[in-house]
């Protein structure tokens, strides 16, 4: 294996094709033509013919070769001539007019040159008058402008002769030697209506201003690419939403750029628990509701393997498939050009086993030819604690209910109580601290959760010519968290250069890195402090910090570790350093086909430390003596992929046919490491200054010999995919479209007779706003229907789970032990996932724009870990046998509601419904949870999100206990009736699985965002709010520390809408008497479970553009300032404790359900910005 | 050209990217056939067994639900907080819950049949291995540790069964071992499901897998500490399994009490000087208090006393906070030892030793299982046969079978270890002897796991105090139906 993954990168074939690549390098890069005499004569009639069409007609008809540098025609433009027998020179003369080129003929050659600039040919113009029998021609000069200002690029052509220029930086334009006549000039440029208009060209030269109107209506003018292809929108028969990179700017400051996609995005449900912790791995992504079940179904019993699967969309990187599945660490906010998502079977098809939760093809900025661009950011935000209705008791509120509580225990269990406490007050001596304990307090609260800030400099460039164009940025972005100790610090760059070799053959090459520093807290993370019991002070009474923390609780002495005291020297820091890099080499056959390969590879360092150091309590106290410790953890992970496609493109009159086939071949190795040693010398977390191996237990002191085993333990993983594609597509009369695709996949992850899996997708468009019967409807302005099917899968997250494997790295009492990790299944294959979608495009009053899209998607063959029964004494095996549908809707819809001069404000509105089912799952049923007590089962027809729990029916008033629903069932099985119990085990203490009811999904049905833009003169205000509907949370912060864990947690605060029972008869109370509710444990029912639809006012966003006046002066081409507030307001519902309603991931079973404001909410931000371009 | 080429181009690309994805094999793990095909494979395999004794930190398997279902059904036992029974109480509840979601029933089935079907894999791979020709040209050495390999896997089995049958089937003496137990499952195939066989059928499976073990690791040259399987391990544990088979008080059966005298025999007198009962401060020192390590508890291959025990040297087992509060997690000490045992220690009873105050709580506690106990995890070896036991065995059988001087004999020999007279064990009359005996069991053998079965096995029933029940006594008698659990729902 040594030598497998030593081997040359390339394949030897994948060589063979480079040198290939080599040679056309270079028989291309000098161009031959060959010709004649000056004396020979051309006969032709054209009509908008290249310059290269006539030298070939000039090497036919004379012999002579023209000689000219391959950039040389690049700008030139189609000439329309007829002549008859005209000399070679005077021909020349003829079509080189007005190019800005010159020519010479010796030996048989002619040889092209560009013309000195500003010296024209005036005595030759009459001679060329003459020669065609006209008049002397005149000048056309204008300048193009928008609301005042000038628009740079924008094509001018004028017809009939079809001459175009393009305007200079400060939108004028020439267009010399025009003959007198009436002509059409037609202005266009990309995002502004095109202007045409008629005029008439007298002798005199003439001036033309031309003001342009931004576009609203731009269907046909946007371009989409699946990565492989580029198309026209309107030859797309699948659903796919491009969003522009500045649209996303305009939102939340983050280092995370699937937090830009929430809200703006149909179809695209993300949840961004861990959103508070800028260390974490980023936002989760659902495209089309989950069609996957492995990692639902987690069953109670240990784990053998849990396979690293990612829920997200295939990400796919400036056209490259990328190892990695987290946006977050593959690209910043600012280097985004546009990300388009990619959602439907004839989308994704083309990338075959991995598009079954949708792509997403991300774009980074690229340079353009126009003159350098300079441009820097910086933005300063400060962080916020978003407490919600959390709050904490003080030490005395805490000391008075935990009285209440134990005199009620006296009470209740006098008869084993009163032995050894003969009175209420020896039993409460015993059980509570001291009132001087109590009077200093702390509060954990003040301690965990403090504002900070957030900082942010972006620095780029980019240009070009029409040779070269780059794009160069950088980013610096640093995030404190709302909790102790816990932050970010990002640095990436990103280099894109492009450059045409020759007219036929262009070379990309991309280049991006980053790097990352987080830090967490060691033990304790900060949220989970706060539940410390409030008596136990960090602080002695000199107000130095205490060594360890020791206080009563429950009767009893707890020993723990000062959480102040410990963040003077531990850590957890965290290193992640990703290094990308690609060529890509486009060679363009003929016009309509082309050939090119890209070829990329990424390098992924990752280092986490812990580091306990000698003077803290955990690293010293006595049993756990290890003198300091220090935990690292390396994970390396390298990729290759080579993707060779071949496109063809060709249009015959009203029919353009499209194709492509291509191969692929990645390779992912990754290389993981882990060290443990102790005895290190404070301060110096450093493996070497470490004088043994060993746990943060320091066994060799104890007399137990230390293992290398679980101290010392590294391993490497290889995957490969090989993958064999085509695309077709089909177009006709720009109105009927059709499109076809088939992938074949080959993947390690499977054995060898299930390693392939072949996948395809048709699909049709229709715009019927083409069409003449349409015409009437003038207010319609864009119709365009859909429909396609198709199939896609999804790709195991592990390796080899066709084998049963032995894990050789264990040790039993000091000897090599090995012990079965996988139960192998060797019939496992792909899943499938087959998609029938359709939609609508709508454009009206060319000022709305919707879109429109249903979907029915059939995910077969999942891979479930199945639990086998106890007897197979394996508890789980994976095996394909789930079957889920997800069938919903969006509505995507965008207008610009007044336009004004001044004033414009524009809408965009989405909303995505998703309704996930069951199809078929093994021995019928899912069993879902981590723990027992929570442990339920999914059937067939559920959402796959199901959670079930024993319904709680509040409290008994006559004995103030909780109660639960316990079902009765008939003979046949039917809901007879209910009965009330006490507690969660009463009511499943047969093991009756049904007891367990449906109380929701913890992903919304609905969910979506609104966007308002209002520009005012230089003034542009953004707002999104987001929102999700109709789904369930787990209240779990309440569920553990309200009322429950009196004794061990400090306690929050009731709402105002909570009422403890304390009198019999008492009808309003929503919670059980404190002792019971001590004593009973919720986990496994519905009380914690609530409603978490809510709306977030996620973003706004005040910015300033200075006045073109000010910009002169200052010698700038723009600067804008700008103020947002991030998630400013959330609405939810009252019986919700937690700070935060975020809905929770899939993957983690040991969360279901739960609520992200228990830990580190979303933290509200406020950021100020400067952004200045040179 | 340029398209012949383009048109080979794939199948060229095919093929040696096919080739390249059949080299990608495990590189940390090794496939089943590789792992058991070889003499270090087996052995590191079947050693891989052992671990699934142990409970992985939080997925309670073995250990501690073995642990809570034997011990904390007994009268040894009472609780510190009487709240709710929850799971680790369920067992003292007596409510053999059989949902998964209270009480250690399902979990600990489940990891009975994991260390069983891990067993059977091993076996089978020895079986294949030892059809190879592989096999044929190893050395004598070699094959002698496959040959103990073996028998290692049919003693691990064996206690797997053993402890099903004695939790999931009535006591052997009730309709003659004919009410149903648990499956006997002897194949890895996942298609193998068989019905439970009967007590009795159960236990002719132990006795006949246990004899052949301790035949199979006679062989020469392996050699093993007692925190493996042995055949003095595997003589010990007949010894018990045929106690068990030895009917009840009324109407004991000579035969099997006769085989578990004959194994006691076995092990003391066969064993040379291997094992002993460990006296004065040896003995104190093994079950003394080793919070912090002072007595070195945790490493116990010397120690001559026992027979068998789980090394939890490292990474502990979580029976510690069953017993022990630990003022690092806050938790433990859910059970305290009743006052009816601390009333059977007399002031001489060295064995009154083995209980320490806490000084964080006020608690008395065992201090059997307090060995470098930090965040409710106790190194303390998990001691399933020892030489006090062996000793008890003999003398409960020979009482049984009227053998009073060996009965006898055998009783003053742990009574007098404890520091008592052995004037004591003389002034009994016979017909006291083997109340005497099943009393010094009690408390010699008190938090390892014998409690419960040591009543109803014998046909007696378990009693608890007004005192150690929040007030009301309980009684539960040997047929009562709560004292077997029924097989879990999957």
């Amino acid at each position: 294996m040594q030598k497998t993954a030593g081997r040359l990168l390339l394949p030897p074939k994948m060589l063979r094709i480079m040198k290939m690549t080599n040679f056309f390098l270079l028989a291309f890069c000098i161009h031959l033509s060959a010709r004649t005499h000056s004396q020979e004569a051309i006969t032709l009639s054209v009509k908008n013919a290249s310059l290269k069409e006539i030298f070939t007609v000039i090497k036919k008809q004379t012999g002579y070769v023209v000689f000219y540098k391959s950039d040389l025609l690049a700008t030139a433009r189609p000439v329309s001539l007829s002549v008859s027998g005209m000399a070679l020179d005077a021909f020349l003369d003829i079509a080189l007019k007005g190019q800005g080129l010159k020519y010479e003929i010796t030996d048989k050659t002619i040889i092209l040159s560009r013309k000195p600039d500003k010296i024209d040919e005036p005595q030759d113009r009459s001679a060329m008058a003459s020669l065609s029998g006209n008049p002397p021609p005149v000048e056309i000069r204008g300048q193009v402008t928008f609301q005042g200002k000038p628009v740079a690029g924008a094509s001018v052509t004028i017809k009939p002769g079809n001459r175009g220029v393009a305007t200079d930086d400060k939108g004028f334009f020439v267009l010399p030697e025009i003959q007198k006549g009436q002509y059409t000039l037609e202005v266009s440029s990309i995002g502004y209506k095109k202007v045409t208009r008629v005029i008439t060209i007298s002798e005199a030269p003439t001036v033309l201003n031309i003001s342009m109107e931004q576009a609203l209506d731009q269907v046909e003018e946007v371009v989409i690419t699946n990565g492989y292809s580029i198309k026209k929108a309107g030859e797309l028969t699948g659903s796919v939403q491009k969003i522009s990179g500045d649209d996303l700017r305009k939102g939340l400051t983050t280092s995370d750029p699937v937090s830009l996609l929430k809200g703006r995005a149909t179809g695209l449900y993300i949840s961004e628990q861990g959103a508070g912790d800028p260390t974490s791995s980023g936002g989760q992504i659902f495209v089309r509701g989950q069609s996957s079940v492995a990692g639902v179904g987690v069953d109670q019993v240990n784990e053998f393997v849990l396979p690293t699967l990612n829920y997200g969309p295939l990400l796919v990187l400036d056209g490259v498939i990328m190892p990695n599945q987290n946006l977050k660490e593959l690209v910043t906010p600012q280097e985004i050009e546009d990300i388009t998502i990619l959602k439907d079977a004839a989308a994704t098809a083309i990338y075959g086993s991995r598009a079954a939760a949708g792509v997403l093809v991300v774009n980074t900025k690229r340079g353009s030819s126009n003159k350098p661009r300079v441009s820097a950011e910086i933005k300063y935000g400060l962080n916020e604690p978003n407490r919600g209705p959390v709050h904490f008791l003080s030490g005395q509120e805490l000391y008075d209910r935990q009285k209440q509580y134990y005199s009620a225990d006296y009470q209740i269990n006098n008869a084993s109580l009163h032995i050894k406490y003969p009175t209420l007050q020896s039993y409460l001596d015993f059980k509570l601290p001291t009132t001087d304990d109590v009077a200093h307090s702390f509060d954990w609260q003040k301690y965990v959760f403090a504002g900070s800030n957030t900082r942010e400099v972006n620095l780029s460039a980019s240009g070009g010519n029409e040779k070269t164009k780059y794009y160069m940025g950088g980013t610096y972005y640093n995030e404190q968290s709302t909790a102790v100790h816990n932050g970010l610090a990002k640095g990436a760059f990103r280099m894109n250069l492009e450059s045409k070799l020759s007219d036929r053959m262009t070379a990309a090459v991309s280049i991006s890195g980053s790097m990352n520093e987080g830090r967490r807290e060691l033990f304790q993370t900060g949220p989970s402090l706060y539940n410390f019991i409030p008596w136990a002070n960090p602080y002695n009474t000199d107000g130095t910090l205490k060594y360890n923390l020791s206080f009563k609780e429950n009767g009893a002495t707890v020993k723990k570790a000062n959480p102040l005291f410990e963040n003077q020297f531990n850590t957890l820091s965290l290193r992640s350093q990703l290094l990308f890099g690609s060529v890509r080499l486009e060679y363009r056959v003929t016009d309509w086909l082309t050939l090119s390969t890209t070829n990329s590879g990424s390098l992924n360092y990752i280092k986490n430390e812990k580091y306990a150091d000698a003077r803290s309590y955990v690293a010293s106290s006595t049993v756990t003596a290890s003198k300091g410790f220090l935990n690292t953890t390396t994970n390396y992970l390298n990729s290759f992929l080579t993707s060779n496609q071949l496109n063809f493109h060709k249009t015959f009159g009203e029919h353009a046919v499209s194709a492509l086939a291509a191969m692929e071949y990645g390779r992912t190795a990754s290389e993981n490491m882990f060290i443990n040693v102790n005895n290190i010398r404070a301060g110096y977390p450093v493996i070497s200054l470490a004088r043994q191996i060993g746990g943060s237990a320091d066994l060799a002191a104890l007399g137990i010999t230390d293992v290398k085993t679980g101290n010392i333990e590294g391993g490497k993983e290889i995957q490969a995919v090989y993958s064999v594609f085509g695309e077709a597509g089909y177009t006709f009369r720009k109105r009927y479209s059709l499109s076809g695709s088939v992938r074949t996949d080959a993947s390690s992850a499977f054995g060898r007779d299930k390693r392939y899996g072949t996948f395809y997708s048709g699909g049709a468009a229709w715009i019927l706003s083409g069409e003449n019967f349409m015409k009437p409807f003038k207010w319609i302005n864009n119709l365009k229907l859909r429909a396609n099917y198709g199939t896609s899968g999804s790709q195991l997250g592990d390796n080899f789970l066709t084998q049963t494997l032995y894990d050789p790295s264990y040790t039993y009492s000091g000897q090599r032990a090995a012990s079965i990790s996988i139960l192998g299944n060797p019939n496992l294959h792909w899943e499938v996932t087959k998609t029938l979608s359709g939609g609508i495009d709508l454009g009206l009053f060319r000022r709305i724009n919707a879109t429109i899209d249903a979907y029915d998607r059939r995910s077969e063959d999942l891979l479930q870990k199945v639990t086998l029964p106890s007897l197979n004494g394996f508890p789980i095996q994976w095996q394909n046998v789930a079957e889920v549908r997800n069938t919903g809707l969006e509505i995507l819809i965008s207008s610009d509601n007044i336009v004004r001069k001044d004033f414009r404000w524009s809408s965009s509105f989405n909303i995505s419904y998703n309704r996930n089912s069951i199809l078929h799952v093994a021995n019928d049923s899912l069993h879902q949870g981590f723990y027992t007590e929570n442990s339920f089962y999914l059937y067939k027809g559920d959402d796959i999100n199901t959670l079930k729990a024993v319904k709680y029916a509040g409290v008994d008033p006559q004995s103030g206990k909780p109660r639960f629903e316990k079902l009765l069932f008939d003979a046949k099985g039917q809901v007879a009736g209910k009965n009330y119990v006490n507690t969660v085990d009463e009511v499943i203490a047969s093991g009756d699985v049904r007891q367990f009811q449906t109380i929701g999904s913890f992903q919304p049905k609905f969910y979506g965002g609104l966007t308002n833009t209002f520009s005012y003169k230089q003034f542009s205000l953004n707002i999104l709010i987001s929102y999700a509907l109709k789904y369930v949370m787990v209240d779990n912060l309440p569920q553990t520390n309200q009322g429950t864990h009196l004794t061990s947690y400090n306690q929050l605060a009731f709402r105002d809408n909570q009422v403890q029972w304390t009198t019999p008869g008492q009808t309003n109370a929503t919670e059980a008497s404190i002792y019971y509710h001590n004593n009973t444990d919720y986990f496994g029912s519905s009380k914690y479970i609530h409603d978490g639809s809510h709306a977030r006012l996620r973003s706004v966003r005040l910015s300033y553009d200075l006045p073109a006046s000010v910009l002169k002066r200052a010698k700038l081409s723009g600067c804008t300032l700008y103020f947002s507030g991030d998630n400013l307001y959330t609405l939810y519902s009252k019986n919700i404790v937690a700070s935060d309603p975020e809905g929770p991931s899939v993957g983690q079973a040991q969360s279901f359900g739960n609520s992200s404001g228990a830990g580190l909410a979303i933290p509200r931000r406020y950021v100020f910005g400067v952004q200045v371009n040179f | 050209m340029k398209k012949i080429f383009l048109l080979f181009l794939p199948v060229l690309v095919a093929t040696s990217c096919n080739k390249q994805i059949d080299d990608i094999r495990p590189l940390t793990k090794i496939d089943k056939d590789g792992e058991l095909a070889s003499v270090t494979g087996i052995t590191e395999a079947t050693l891989g067994s052992y671990l699934l004794i142990n409970s992985s930190g939080f997925t309670f398997l073995f250990d501690e639900p073995l642990q809570d279902l034997s011990e904390d059904r007994g009268n040894n036992v009472t609780l510190q907080d009487w709240a709710p029974a929850s799971q680790k109480t369920d067992a003292f509840f007596f409510r053999n819950s059989n949902s998964p979601t209270s009480g250690f029933n399902a979990t600990y089935y489940r990891g009975a049949y994991q260390l069983i079907v891990s067993n059977n894999i091993n076996l089978e791979g020895i079986a294949s291995f030892q059809a190879s020709s592989a096999y044929t040209i190893l050395t004598d050495a070699d094959k002698n540790k496959v040959l103990y390999a073996k028998g290692e896997n049919l003693f691990m089995r064996a206690f797997a069964y053993f402890n099903l049958v004695r939790l999931y089937g009535k006591p052997y003496y009730q309709n003659g071992g004919s009410g149903p137990a648990v499956p006997l499952k002897t194949s890895s195939d996942v298609k193998d499901a068989p019905s439970p066989a009967t007590v009795k059928e159960v236990y002719a499976f132990i006795v006949k897998d246990l004899q052949m073990a301790a035949q199979l690791m006679k062989v020469t040259g392996v050699t093993r500490t007692n925190a493996f399987a042995t055949t003095a391990a595997a003589w010990a544990l007949l010894s018990r399994v045929f106690l068990y088979m030895g009917g009840s008080i009324a109407n004991p059966d000579p035969a099997a009490n006769q085989l578990a005298a004959a194994y006691a025999d076995s092990v003391i007198g066969s064993t040379g000087t291997k094992y002993a009962l460990l006296q004065g401060d040896a003995y104190q020192q093994m079950f003394g208090d080793d919070e912090f390590g002072d007595l070195g508890r945790s490493v116990f291959s010397g120690n001559k006393e026992i027979l068998f025990a789980y090394d939890n040297a490292y990474p502990g087992s979580l029976i510690g906070e069953l017993y022990n509060y630990d003022a690092e997690d806050g938790t433990g000490a859910i059970f305290l030892p009743s006052s009816d045992l601390l009333n059977l220690y007399v002031p001489a009873d060295a064995r009154g030793n083995f209980f320490r105050t806490n000084s964080n709580t006020g608690y008395l506690e065992t201090t059997k299982w307090l060995v470098l106990n930090v965040y409710s995890v106790s190194s303390a070896p998990q001691i399933f046969l020892r030489m006090g036991e062996v000793y008890l065995n003999r003398a409960e059988a020979n009482a049984k079978l009227g053998n009073m001087t060996k009965a006898r004999a055998d009783l003053k020999a742990i009574h007098t270890r404890a520091g008592l007279p052995g004037a004591d064990v003389d002034a009994l009359a016979d017909g006291e002897l083997l109340a005497a005996v099943l009393k010094e069991r009690r408390m010699e053998l008190a938090f390892e796991g014998h409690n419960s079965f040591d009543y109803f096995r014998n046909g007696l029933p378990m009693t608890r105090t007004a005192a150690d029940n929040n007030g009301t006594e309980l009684t539960i008698q040997p047929d009562d139906p709560k004292v077997i659990f029924t097989i879990p729902l999957n």
